[in-house]
């Protein structure tokens, strides 16, 4: 398994939420330093407040506003901090159910020691002075050993003004280590010395480039390795006018299918050294390598596709 | 009636990172489930497949597990991001729908990210959760707590499921400091890749493959609601409900997989099933020593069938979770024709 490659890759999912209805009730609530819930026509308390009650379905129309004291009903200690949490010394992750409210919210403790931790401990909201809409809103909870429990007096009640409401901003960035595989590494490492090497089926003979672990219509494997020469035809092209990231080619410029000779399915890649108005299809192509001291493990090892200049092997056709 | 039955089922879990794609995983399993199950690539009439894309970072990965399937001509396919047994569960309604005689259902995982905290974060709330990247440990280590706390459980006994998954010593395990207190590292599964195919035919097909037919006699899935603060987490109501769907609550079972990612789970889930006999629990190691997330669940139900398949037991169930704190479950209900 020595031969497989593996590169980083950073794939990044973040998005802007909107919110609205009773998220986004609580998030403006939370701008003010407010803790707002749902109450479900049963009577029900929700925190956080939902938009339907979950045991009927039923529409919620009521919203209250709870004091921001509450009592710990799970926990759990996180020793070693990471980046991203909201705390970066030793804290608890816990359930907290707010005074008034029958569910519990998620949010963490700081209580400076494991053990001053316990189901039942008393905690209240530590607000945070610039605050934004968020659940980070509140710094943390803190433990509250002093208070006597009981109902808070009902704060008064004007529901936030959540119009516009806040937006969620989530920031999922993420590192991998991707692995092309056995098949495809064998055909990268080819690249990084200046050879295409496709697979051909030990079944039916068609020959891939790129190899692949199977033969797709025979699930015959693995393909037996096969030099291919670096020069073939169009089997079909686009031509590309809009600018996005990594473009290696003036606009416009033409993105073809390109066949190889003596091989059965076409892949894609870019020609150059010839005007979109001149390409047709079938066009003899011939592939222009990158210098030899940029050769790696990657198609950008080859630039483009240029027209053939003489229909014979193209191994020697330099980079410009 | 249509009877659909488990024939055939193979898997594969190995450390992280050996270099394979998906599709390289995959196809030798898909080979060794056919053969196991006698049927062959023409038998198929439609294909389920499940991974996650988040865990491998390639966007569209399913293509590239297509050459491990029996592709051409093209059949039916539905691809879930998912544990496999949610797979299944689709499979099967189509095959009782009489859509195909036969289908395969795959699943495989390489875990590519180098914080899979942050990529199991992506499967919460990201108005209200996310924001305090709690990851999933903690959130098992919250459940795990308020089942101390409820009284029916201590942590020896946590440490006594991993003792019988891992095969140590509980009282080593106890010995071991926490991960995210009361759970220590040993009471966490071990992720790493894996994949598992499954055959499954009905009625006439299912009777002419080479093993004992493991007929499903009940298969089902619930899901709870997503707030953590607002199910009770030392029980398992979904598993609960599902148990009385499928006809487990009550019957006695020869084998159980339980589908358990964090050792007190298992107690969870077992008490939540409600069987009048669980027989032998987990024979397969359970979900600890080896967890390929998304094939994990299918293994459990692929494992239940094996030992009905293979003439070992007569009556037995597996089990499938997904989401945090075991917050959706599925149990297949198998049997022997006697």
């Amino acid at each position: 398994m020595s031969q497989a490659l593996r590169a980083p890759h950073v794939v990044d999912f973040s998005y802007r939420r909107s919110t609205g209805g009773a998220v986004g009730l609580f998030l403006a609530g939370l701008a003010k330093g407010e803790l707002w819930a749902s109450r479900c026509p049963g009577g029900r308390v929700e925190v956080p407040p939902l938009d339907w009650d979950p045991e009927t379905g039923a529409a919620v129309q009521d919203f209250v506003r709870l004091g921001d004291e509450g009592t710990v009903r799970a926990w759990t200690w996180v020793s070693r901090p990471e980046p991203g949490q909201p705390l970066d010394r030793p804290f608890a992750l816990a359930l907290i159910q707010i005074d008034g409210a029958d569910t519990a919210l998620l949010h963490v403790v700081d209580a400076g020691d494991e053990a001053e931790m316990a189901a039942g401990m008393k905690v209240r909201a530590d607000w945070r002075v610039e605050r934004t809409g968020s659940i980070l809103d509140i710094r943390a909870f803190v433990p509250d050993p002093g208070r006597r429990g009981g109902l808070p007096q009902p704060p008064p009640a004007t529901a936030p003004d959540a119009d516009p409401p806040p937006e969620v901003v989530s920031n999922a960035r993420m590192s991998y280590s991707y692995e092309p595989g056995l098949a495809l590494s064998r055909f990268l490492r080819a690249l990084a010395e200046r050879r295409i090497e496709g697979g051909r089926c030990p079944s039916c003979s068609a020959v891939y480039v790129p190899p692949h672990p199977r033969c797709p219509a025979c699930r015959v494997g693995p393909l037996e390795p096969v030099e291919v020469a670096d020069r073939g035809s169009v089997v079909s092209y686009t031509v590309v006018h809009l600018a996005f990231p990594g473009l290696t080619l003036d606009l416009p410029f033409v993105s073809a299918w390109i066949r190889l000779d003596g091989t059965d399915v076409a892949f894609a890649h870019l020609l150059g050294e010839i005007g979109p108005d001149d390409v047709v299809v079938g066009q003899r192509v011939e592939a222009v390598w990158v210098v030899d001291q940029d050769l790696a493990p990657t198609w950008e090892s080859i630039r483009y596709f240029r027209p053939a200049a003489v229909d014979g092997p193209g191994r020697d056709s330099e980079g410009v | 009636m249509t009877r659909v039955a488990v024939v055939g089922f193979a898997c594969e879990v190995g450390a992280a990172g050996d270099g394979r794609t998906d599709a390289e995983l995959l196809a030798p399993v898909v080979d060794q489930a056919l053969e196991f199950s006698g049927l062959g690539p023409d038998d198929i009439g439609l294909i389920g497949t499940a991974s996650s894309e988040f865990l491998n970072g390639v966007v569209g990965s399913i293509m590239g597990a297509f050459d491990a399937l029996p592709g051409w001509p093209p059949r039916a396919h539905s691809h879930l991001d998912a544990d496999g047994a949610f797979s299944l569960y689709e499979s099967w309604v189509r095959l009782m729908a009489g859509e195909a005689q036969a289908a395969l259902v795959c699943a495989y995982s390489r875990p590519l990210a180098e914080d899979k905290r942050s990529v199991l974060n992506l499967q919460l709330d990201p108005y209200l959760v996310q924001p305090l990247g709690p990851g999933p440990a903690s959130l098992a280590a919250l459940q795990a707590r308020a089942l101390i706390d409820s009284g029916r459980y201590r942590e020896s006994d946590f440490s006594a499921v991993v003792g019988a998954r891992r095969r140590l010593s509980a009282e080593d395990v106890l010995r071991s400091p926490h991960l995210a207190s009361p759970l220590r590292a040993a009471d966490c599964s071990t992720v790493c890749s894996g994949a598992a195919a499954m055959v499954i035919a009905v009625d006439e097909l299912a009777a002419r493959s080479a093993g004992r037919p493991a007929w499903i006699t009940g298969i089902g899935h619930r899901m709870e609601r997503q707030s953590l603060g607002g199910r009770d987490l030392t029980r398992s109501q979904s598993t609960r409900a599902v148990a009385v769907d499928v006809g487990l609550s009550g019957t006695a079972l020869d084998v159980l997989e339980v589908h358990a990612p964090y050792s007190h789970q298992e107690l969870i889930l077992v008490d939540a099933m409600d069987a009048a006999g669980l027989g032998v629990v987990n024979p397969s190691g359970g979900a600890l020593p080896a967890d390929p997330v998304m094939a994990t669940g299918l293994i459990r139900v692929g494992s239940a069938a094996a030992a009905i398949i293979s003439g070992q037991a007569v009556r037995t169930a597996g089990h499938a979770t997904n989401g945090p704190c075991l917050q959706h479950n599925l149990i297949c209900v198998m049997a022997a024709d006697r």
